[in-house]
């Protein structure tokens, strides 16, 4: 590998320059020959037997080219439990089942004919709290299971247990105790570049699909499959991801909506267009997934974790998908959240009729971080031991390995609580619930996190490939399989080939993600994305430095005498230093560096260095001439947990951090506005500054929204707030304080250049930190995410009660 | 898909013309109201007839008396351009900084914002402490009104469909007087949980006049008359505060939807007439 | 029933058939094929959509196109310069981080045009209150506020030397 020349520092992102001038295309500005724009029928009801669908009027309206339904389409069976379909056929589990589509020659056509299909619904009744649907004689959401045997609970037949240590001596053993109950509502993902994608089939009846996902390959499988379900056995299916409007874990699962496109691409033998407007963005593509979290922490006289015990309820909604795993990655905190003797976990999911979830960054881990570490803050309390302190006594240590089998490489969780403490001058603040003026008190709060930081194992593979192919001109084409969503994994990506390989960064041209041309890739999660294009790449550039310098033996002395013999013609009287060439000429004397070939230990002679491009091309334009590309296929050394179990090592690495906040409650009218926010991540190493930067506070706002604005409000099964009116994110105004970010570089030698992946970790420990400011403030907590100006006045309201009464 | 016509008059005398052709007509002016309800299909007009073309309904001036016109058709970043009016009606001026983005303000005019009867309209209550009036025209003639009359219910006004408001004028208070907004929500762009305008003209001690206006906790932005009863001619002490602020809550019949319940708009609107009543004591007494 | 208006589009004027039904977005994005605008929740809340008219920005998505008569319009396409070349602000917002997925971009960097020309040194405080009608959901901002601070003074400066180029 070459040394570090561009990894660490700030460079212009590559595609920055499309986005600030209009020119990158999402796929809301794509368009194809003959394109119709499709628009789907979604259920009005909550849950019912679906009596009768009408589309003849739809089909009659001019400019409609094709309308469909379950009833006259091939039955194509999607989600990772098998459980949902593309078309709803026999009954609707949800509000935004898709009963019909259409395909038009304008989107007002389209939406048009949508109106004219009548559904006849027998109602049923329905269940919308995970409560409800558990209890004995509750109406069941599916009837039978994928098999078509017949189901008898509404309970998800998904099991996920962990259990480590001897718990039953460590709840006797423990000297102080805590638990609480916390809740997370349906968050929404809110991407500003809606859903969408274009199905076109060739004449072959090849499948080319542009898709807003970010499992390109694993998506490729998902439509090959409906494929087949439509009578197209051995057709292909190419995805292609363009230039995304963000994915924060929209583009984790296949949609229905996707498979319906290509229902009406097949059914109008034209390309189709399906793209969500920002009402059916909100209403219809699956939210982050709710939870109920209660946990239960006891430690000794000094501190010490005793036990941890986390149990989770998960209203899921109709269908399944990754909201349904979230447990796995809950088990992460529950687990290995600072060193805990004996831990447990266990969750429940249930079907409802409510919309189904889907995942979102961070992925439970906010979900149950949220619980823990506002529990922590209350076992400090009743342990009389600041929470500060309570938190390093009990804090990771690099080499550890965690009760659920993870294995602790670097970690520097110590660094990033000291470090967060003084940031928020901890010792002078924390505890005195200040005053800076009338009716108004202050507080500080802090929380962790640890997160998967080299990838994390959840399906069989968790490869990634790279190709790099050099052309004639010194350009590395690099063809990857992760997505850029904005996180600025091209970036990186180019960051990292640069300095592997040992060129100008500029020269690296990132392909789009093609799985027509990309090497297979599981898909960017996990916050793997620069991890895998690091790991990748130094392998590809590995190679390819071999073979450059095993053919530069040859190569090497040939141009650079033919550059002596014009440096002399140039430069006559020009005598040059001795120094044999060929003589020099070895592979391990040669030196690639900023796309330029020099032999280490030569005179420093213009003509004594050899530009890559001009070596390319001597390499390619001779008898047995060569073209070099090389490919690397990286699939870490961890391990699938076994869920039922709640054992394995699933990531190569683990990263820390801690966030604080300095709040200030309004007694009256119960705002907490934030005065300071402090992040100190473990990134391992700082690969992009100003995209870490980037991602950080990105997070860290979305972890602000997700604690103090943002919920999808739901009653009887629809959703109240479709769209940014009463769906509440932060915008620039609410960002009126300093925020600091720090960076704690542990050098991880399993990461690329020392890195852990960062995509998620901003987001997860916020809401926490602020809740135990907001606690240190004015002495209330809220359970009950979101944390609204309303809830902490309620509070504290009912503390004044509750202490006029005990008084 | 509903077909409409979009015309676009110079002469308010066109407009009308234009609105009486076609039975379900309706005016547009801004736009970020209608467009929204438009979209939504919540309106089905037959014609639009834009009130953003004719001269006459714009602009901010000084009239004779001490009295600001204000076309009704304005952008409301032109109000707040508008440095007289900054000066001379502060509480005007924070109301309409409030409302929407740089984007609303460009097109969005008082008017519109008064016209569309949201009870949590954020002008109705700085333009009511300000007694401003609504000039009034119609095809049958012209009329004024006071803003605190216009309104009748949420989403409908007073007026008859066929009339627009073409100006609103606004009494400049003396300088003695202070004028407060204050606007409770949920992020910085954001439809108001509960807002209070409050305009006192405080000598000595002693409140001279007061009124005071809350909005989106009644079906209409309301005057809170108990509160101007109770300040008027007293001397402002927390005694006095803290009964305004319990009249305050009796008057107002908040409820309880999407955005707040009704208790917590209660507490709010508490907390800001008390708030803005101590704003508008002038600082030599506090 | 459609009505032939013409308008400036990025300084160049344009004559467009535009029906009653139709907003701005719809002509930029659909006539005349300027997709840089983007239509992010067509209700006038997120400001993806924001363009110029006459200087002052507004949410495409509900300006009445027919109300585009003799106007102005600077779309995120009129910024550059010959030969491509990148504005100040532009530059300021790459190379500041103010861009990650970029969807919001356009629209955030025509409000920041619209305020440098009436603030050009403006306040921590008058920034929020500028783009509070521009939501980002990648980047939290912070790199946003900063772009906008670096653009202010490279366009003070290019101003001082007597750049023409913005």
């Amino acid at each position: 590998m070459s040394e570090l020349r561009h990894v660490g520092t700030s460079p212009a992102r590559p595609d920055a320059a499309d986005k600030v001038s209009g020119k990158a295309r999402y796929i809301h500005d794509l368009v194809r020959p003959g394109m119709l724009h499709g628009k789907i029928k979604f259920s009005d009801q909550a849950h019912a037997r679906i009596a009768h669908v009408d589309t003849s009027r739809a089909a009659r309206l001019p400019g409609v080219r094709a309308v469909i339904t379950a009833y006259d389409t091939p039955e194509v069976r999607i989600g990772f439990l098998r459980d949902n379909f593309a078309l709803k056929k026999g009954k609707v589990r949800q509000f935004r089942d898709e009963i019909a589509a259409v395909a038009a020659i304008d989107p007002d056509i389209a939406a048009e004919a949508v109106e004219l299909i009548r559904v006849e619904y027998e109602p049923l009744p329905a269940v919308f709290t995970a409560e409800e649907a558990m209890r004995d004689g509750a109406q069941l959401v599916h009837e039978v299971d994928p098999n078509g045997r017949p189901r008898t609970t509404n309970l998800m037949p998904l099991r996920y247990h962990h259990q480590a240590g001897d718990l039953e001596a460590a709840r006797r053993a423990a000297r102080f105790v805590a638990e609480g109950t916390y809740s997370t509502p349906r968050i929404q993902q809110t991407c500003m570049g809606t859903a969408g994608c274009i199905a076109e089939f060739d004449g072959k009846h090849e499948l080319t699909i542009w898709a807003k996902t970010q499992i390109p390959f694993l998506a490729q499988r998902d439509f090959i499959r409906a494929l087949e379900d439509m009578g197209l056995q051995g057709k292909n299916a190419r995805v292609i991801v363009p230039c995304l409007g963000g994915g924060f874990g929209t583009g984790l699962d296949t949609h229905a909506y996707e498979f319906i496109a290509i229902l009406l691409a097949h059914a109008s033998g034209r390309p189709v267009r399906i793209v969500y407007s920002r009402e059916e963005e909100f209403a219809f593509l699956s939210p982050r997934q709710e939870s109920t979290v209660t946990v239960r922490e006891g430690c000794d006289e000094r501190g010490r974790l005793l036990f941890r015990e986390v149990d989770v309820l998960q209203d899921n909604g109709a269908y399944g998908s990754w909201g349904a795993t979230f447990p796995s990655v809950m088990m992460l905190p529950a687990t290995s959240l600072y060193r805990v003797g004996a831990t447990r976990f266990d969750a429940k999911l249930v079907y409802t009729n409510n919309t189904y979830c889907q995942a979102m960054r961070g992925y439970g881990n906010p979900e149950v971080t949220w619980a823990v570490e506002s529990n922590l803050d209350e076992l400090a309390r009743a342990a009389g031991i600041d929470a500060l302190e309570l938190r390093r006594i009990n804090c990771n240590q690099p080499g550890e390995t965690t009760p659920m089998g993870l294995k602790v490489t670097t970690c520097g969780l110590d660094r990033c609580l000291e470090s967060s403490g003084k940031r928020l001058a901890w010792s002078d603040k924390r505890g005195k619930s200040s005053r800076d003026a009338p009716g108004k008190r202050r507080g500080v709060g802090l929380a962790s996190l640890i997160h998967v930081g080299g990838s994390g194992r959840i399906y069989r593979s968790d490869a990634s490939g790279i190709i790099l192919k050099l052309d004639d001109f010194g350009n590395v084409n690099a063809y990857y399989g992760g997505v850029e969503m904005g996180q600025g994994l091209h970036s990186a990506l180019s960051l990292m080939v640069a300095d592997a390989l040992g060129v100008l960064p500029e020269r690296v041209i990132i392909n789009p993600t093609d799985t027509g041309t990309c090497p297979w890739d599981v898909g960017t999660h996990a916050s793997r994305g620069a991890f895998m294009a690091g790991k990748t790449a130094e392998l590809a550039a590995a190679k390819l430095r071999a073979r450059i310098f095993e053919l530069a033996e040859v190569i090497f002395p040939e141009e650079v005498e033919k550059s002596l013999a014009r440096y002399r013609r140039e430069h006559p009287g020009y005598t040059p230093p001795s120094f044999d060439v060929r003589a020099a000429s070895k592979r391990e004397r040669f030196e690639l560096r900023d796309s330029v070939l020099t032999l280490r230990g030569a005179p420093d002679e213009a003509w004594l260095r050899l530009e890559l491009g001009r070596f390319l091309r001597a390499a390619h334009f001779r008898e047995n001439g060569e073209m070099l590309f090389a490919q690397s296929f990286y699939d870490p050394s961890t391990e699938l947990p076994d869920w039922t179990k709640g054992m394995g090592n699933m990531s190569v690495t683990y990263a820390y951090g801690t966030q604080g906040v300095e709040v200030e409650v309004d007694e009256e009218t119960g705002d907490v506005r934030i005065l300071k926010a402090v992040a100190v991540h473990d990134v391992g190493r700082v690969l992009n500054r100003q995209a870490l930067e980037g991602q950080i506070y990105g997070a860290l706002v979305q972890g602000i929204g997700y604690g103090m604005t943002e919920e999808v409000k739901v009653r009887d099964g629809r959703i109240l707030n479709p769209g940014f009116r009463d769906y509440k994110i932060p915008t620039v105004g609410e960002i009126d304080f300093p925020v600091e970010l720090e960076f704690v570089e542990t050098a991880d030698r399993d990461g690329p250049f020392g890195a852990k992946g960062v995509g998620e970790p901003g987001l997860v420990p916020t809401a926490p930190a602020i809740a135990n400011a907001i606690y240190d403030a004015v002495g209330v907590r809220i359970h009950d995410l979101p944390i609204t100006s309303e809830k902490v006045l309620a509070a504290l309201r009912a503390k004044r009660e509750a202490e006029k009464k005990g008084a | 898909m509903s077909s409409f016509e979009y015309h676009r008059p110079r002469t308010l005398d066109d407009a009308f013309e234009l609105f009486g052709r076609s039975p379900e007509a309706r005016y547009i002016a801004g736009g970020t109201d209608v467009m929204v309800r438009l979209r939504q299909a919540r309106m089905r007009p037959s014609a639009l007839v834009s009130l953003r073309n004719i001269p006459l309904l714009r602009g901010v001036e000084p009239g004779a008396g001490g009295v600001l016109r204000i076309g009704g058709a304005t952008p409301l970043a032109d109000v707040l351009a508008s440095a007289e009016l900054r000066g001379r009606t502060p509480v005007l001026a924070a109301a309409v900084a409030s409302m929407g983005s740089a984007q609303i303000r460009s097109v969005a005019t008082l008017a519109g914002n008064l016209c569309n009867a949201s009870p949590c309209a954020d002008a109705a209550p700085a333009l009511m402490v300000l007694d401003a009036r609504a000039r009034v025209r119609g095809p049958e003639g012209a009329r004024e009104v006071r803003v605190d009359a216009l309104f009748r219910a949420p989403g409908q006004t007073t007026l008859r469909r066929s009339e627009i408001v073409t100006d609103l004028l606004v009494d400049v208070p003396p300088p003695t007087s202070r004028g407060v907004f204050l606007k409770k929500s949920r992020v910085s762009m954001d439809l108001a949980i509960a807002n209070v305008a409050a305009q006192l003209d405080i000598a000595g001690d002693t409140c001279r006049s007061a009124r005071v206006v809350a909005g989106a906790v009644a079906p209409v932005p309301l005057r809170l008359s108990s509160v101007e009863r109770l300040l008027t001619g007293a001397r402002i002490t927390s005694d006095l505060v803290e009964e305004a602020k319990r009249l305050a809550v009796e008057e107002i019949s908040p409820i309880s939807d999407i955005r707040a319940s009704a208790d917590y708009r209660r507490a709010i609107v508490a907390a800001y007439v008390g708030r803005a009543i101590e704003a508008c004591v002038p600082r030599s007494v506090k | 029933m459609k009505t032939e208006i013409t308008f400036f589009v990025n300084d160049a004027e344009v004559t467009a058939a535009i029906g009653p039904r139709e907003r701005l977005v719809d002509v930029l994005r659909g006539a005349l094929g300027l997709t840089g605008t983007k239509e992010g929740c067509s209700e006038g809340e997120c400001g993806a959509c924001t363009v110029l008219v006459d200087g002052r920005p507004v949410n495409s998505c509900l300006f009445p196109a027919l109300e585009i008569e003799g106007k102005r319009v600077t779309t995120i396409e009129g910024l550059e310069g010959p030969g491509a070349a990148l504005s100040e602000l532009q530059r300021a917002f790459v190379e500041c981080g103010g861009v990650q997925c970029g969807f919001c971009t356009p629209g955030m960097i025509l409000s920041t045009k619209a305020l440098l020309e009436e603030r050009p040194r403006p306040s921590d405080q008058e920034i929020r209150e500028a783009l509070r009608g521009n939501l980002c959901r990648c980047t939290g901002y912070v790199q946003i506020v900063a772009s906008v601070k670096r653009a202010a003074e490279k366009i003070a400066a290019a101003g001082e030397e007597g750049d023409g180029h913005e």
